[in-house]
């Protein structure tokens, strides 16, 4: 993946994947990879200060949990009213950009 | 050190206190579960630890990152709040309290509490701060240690101590905190021993006691406790006044209200395990002759070896109803602590916290103050769980 690209899209990414649940650091990078068929692979150690940032920014906000196995709790992140409303600006001015990337693109 | 810990101080390098162990829970509990799910895939412990760390990827990158979320708007902060202290200091010389740093653990719970109060996260002092409070009120501080258990010695030697004696104290006051020992362990020199969780900064060499444990100790000496407010109260001890929290690190003192009032009704009187969250709430909804805002704390027995209190806070609503959660199905409530205690010994009972059998349950109303309480009993005695 180019670096820029992920960085640059970092977080339209994270809130599209705690949008549906709240999860936790390890399995949302799990999801990228998943849902992007191998594409996302990122480190999940990368992931915290993004996750740090979009929860300074009250985009999503996290909330420790016990699992079922026991053992330490977990960090859950779940998204805010303020942050299904920024993924859903972001997401616009993606599909936007997109749109007018592949005409560019296709003119060639 | 393991290999665990190792990682997690490296990975969290650069940030402060509080958010230091926030952290490195966070990253503690995220390694803990990929570790348990490559192990029921079948690896070897040591294996799972060793590819739960290597998809994390490299500590400092995660470090370096952290940092510029955390530390570096905090430390151009600092030096604006610096720049106005140095002004504000030349106005404001004498100091009539010391200022407790504290810290605040993550909340431990997925418990919602309606109009109850949830007691989660819990508040711990910095041992190191309470050290130097001490010292600036000019009390003779021996911070020597003391030789260890063998059968508590864990990862820290000597342990950190504290012997001090207040002004107006017949005896010292000795705090002391040893890992790997659950709390609170009497060791054979007499004196309470305390190990929080999580204890340590170790980078910043700082372990945090749980302010219950430094009231107990307190009591010891036989000066008069009294705490006073709410957010960021001030702990009258005989003439010494420390303030807990303060506008930066808030300290609330649920637990220490919700472990000390009702911990005092009991024989003997010792702190008790308590236990403010559980997977097993029942929430209550109890009216009572109080006025609205006015703060209850709740014990009851919990726990199969019967050693264990339960208890939780909860405040009356604008229309008089205490909001609170129980672990158990129904409660009957009593009036006098020795009752609660006795029936600790019937938690193993089958139905015990059922309708058919309930569980003895206090109310005491907290009235800012750890020496006087009021204890009231609904008229209808049992109620059972509305959820």
């Amino acid at each position: 993946v180019n670096a820029n690209l992920l960085k640059g899209n970092l977080d339209l990414i994270l809130l599209a994947i705690i949008e549906p649940a709240p999860i936790y650091g390890g399995e949302i990078t799990r999801e990228a990879s998943e849902r992007s068929n191998g594409y996302f692979d990122f480190k999940e150690g990368t992931l915290y200060p993004a996750l740090h940032r979009l929860e300074k920014a009250g985009f999503i906000a996290g909330e420790f949990r016990y699992l079922p196995r026991g053992g330490s709790p977990v960090k859950f992140y779940q998204i805010t009213p303020s942050g299904s409303k920024e993924l859903s600006e972001q997401r616009k001015a993606q599909q936007a950009f997109g749109q007018a990337m592949n005409a560019l693109l296709g003119e060639q | 050190m393991n290999r665990l810990e190792q990682f997690l101080l490296r990975a969290t390098r650069g940030l402060w206190g509080r958010k230091r162990l926030e952290v490195m829970a966070e990253l503690r509990g995220s390694v803990e579960a990929r570790v348990w799910k490559l192990e029921c895939q079948g690896k070897t412990p040591e294996h799972a630890l060793e590819t739960a760390l290597l998809e994390m990827g490299k500590p400092r990158h995660i470090s370096t990152g952290l940092m510029r979320i955390h530390t570096m708007p905090k430390v151009l902060q600092n030096t604006v709040l610096f720049g106005l202290f140095l002004t504000s200091s030349l106005t404001f010389l004498s100091i009539t309290k010391a200022q407790v740093e504290v810290l605040v653990f993550p909340a431990y719970s997925d418990q919602s509490t309606r109009e109850g109060i949830n007691l989660i996260p819990g508040y711990h002092i910095s041992f190191s701060s309470l050290k130097k409070n001490l010292e600036d009120l000019k009390l003779t501080v021996d911070p020597t240690s003391t030789p260890l258990v063998e059968s508590v010695l864990a990862s820290r030697d000597p342990v950190p101590t504290l012997r001090f004696r207040l002004p107006d104290a017949s005896k010292e006051t000795i705090i002391q905190v040893v890992p790997g020992v659950s709390a609170p362990y009497r060791n054979p020199n007499g004196f309470l021993t305390y190990k929080p969780m999580p204890p340590a900064d170790l980078a910043l060499e700082n372990v945090f006691i749980d302010p219950t444990q430094l009231v107990y100790q307190l009591r010891r000496t036989g000066l008069p406790i009294r705490l006073e407010g709410w957010k960021n109260p001030v702990l009258h001890i005989g003439q010494t006044k420390f303030q807990l929290g303060n506008d930066t690190q808030s300290f609330l003192p649920s637990n220490l209200y919700g472990n000390m009032a009702l911990s005092f009704l009991f024989t003997p009187a010792t702190p008790w395990k308590l236990w403010g969250f559980t997977n097993f709430n029942s929430q209550y909804a109890v009216r009572v002759n109080a006025p609205a805002g006015t703060v209850y704390g709740i014990g009851t027995p919990f726990g199969g070896d019967g050693i264990e209190l339960y208890y939780s806070l909860g405040r009356v609503s604008e229309q008089g109803i205490l909001y609170f959660i129980a672990p158990h199905a129904a409660l009957e409530f009593v009036q006098t602590g020795s009752e609660v205690y006795q029936d600790r010994l019937k938690t193993g009972e089958l139905n015990y916290g059922l309708p058919l059998r309930p569980a003895k349950a206090l109310l005491v109303r907290l009235e800012n103050d750890l020496q006087t309480k009021t204890i009231e009993v609904p008229a209808n005695k049992r109620t059972v769980a509305i959820k």
